[in-house]
């Protein structure tokens, strides 16, 4: 399994996370101390996000399911690497970020190949181009047609590669935000 | 309030999130906001808090788990409006 998550900075600054409510409804009371607590609080609340996000995406692929709950994946610390857990289930999330990104991943056991891109913000066009990118790099590591790959993305929305017509045994994860992408994969 | 209205209440407060303007268009009780509208999952809880002050009321944890549909979001709010 492989869980990731990218955020905007720029793109998030738009959002409501000065909304009163807004706190309340994403983090637990230990994680608001910990944005409270924070020198850049705007920076963290997105870096808690982003792990929350990997980690239910790292979830749904153990156990298909779909839901919204942000709140019930309790993170323990605001750290580059951060342990996350939700009912019996946890993992650890680690965390890069600069001035205008951060991005977020559950740590895996083997090897995971990752990239993160540039692309145009229209939702079509950078879905695009991060699957042909994701083809591209796959097909240099698998040595196979990059025209015989194709996405599909199950009830969860966990998407599977296909190389013509049959599953092939990788996890992986897509994220976009505003104008980011990335995937990371691990086989 | 019945179900048109509902939706005709909920259409603008949705719309400035969406990326896919076709399905927008097509919106229906069935219209799934990530799959269908293509709504980015860190939009879907300023969706939640526009939707509170909007109907003036308030979504716990347990009825925002499930809002991942117009229709889904269209029974919450009528419950909470009853209530």
């Amino acid at each position: 399994m492989i869980g990731n998550d990218i955020v905007d900075l720029g793109y998030a600054r738009i959002s409501k996370w000065q909304h009163p409510r807004f706190l309340d409804k994403l983090f637990t009371i230990q994680e608001q101390e910990l944005i409270g607590q924070s020198s850049n609080k705007f920076s963290a609340i997105w870096q808690l996000w982003a792990i929350k996000e990997a980690a239910y995406k790292a979830y749904l692929q153990l156990y298909p399911s779909r839901f919204f709950n942000p709140k019930a994946f309790v993170c323990s610390a605001l750290s580059s690497r951060t342990e996350v857990s939700y009912q019996d289930f946890s993992v650890e999330v680690q965390c890069v970020k600069d001035n205008s990104m951060i991005y977020a991943e559950t740590i895996a056991q083997k090897p995971v190949h990752r990239e993160i891109l540039k692309v145009s913000p229209d939702h079509e066009s950078q879905s695009k181009q991060i699957r042909q990118t994701l083809f591209s790099r796959m097909s240099e590591q698998l040595n196979i047609e990059n025209e015989c790959l194709t996405l599909r993305k199950d009830r969860s929305g966990v998407p599977h590669i296909y190389h013509q017509g049959s599953k092939l045994k990788a996890a992986i994860s897509l994220t976009h935000h505003g104008g980011y992408a990335a995937y990371s994969i691990t086989y | 309030m019945n179900k048109d209205e509902l939706i005709a209440k909920l259409k603008p407060i949705i719309e400035p999130y969406i990326q896919d303007e076709a399905a927008f268009k097509n919106l229906s009780e069935d219209t799934d906001f990530v799959k269908d509208l293509k709504i980015n999952s860190a939009n879907l809880v300023d969706i939640i808090l526009d939707i509170e002050d909007a109907f003036d009321i308030r979504l716990e944890n347990e009825d925002m788990e499930q809002m991942m549909d117009v229709k889904s979001a269209m029974s919450i709010v009528k419950s909470k409006l009853e209530a």
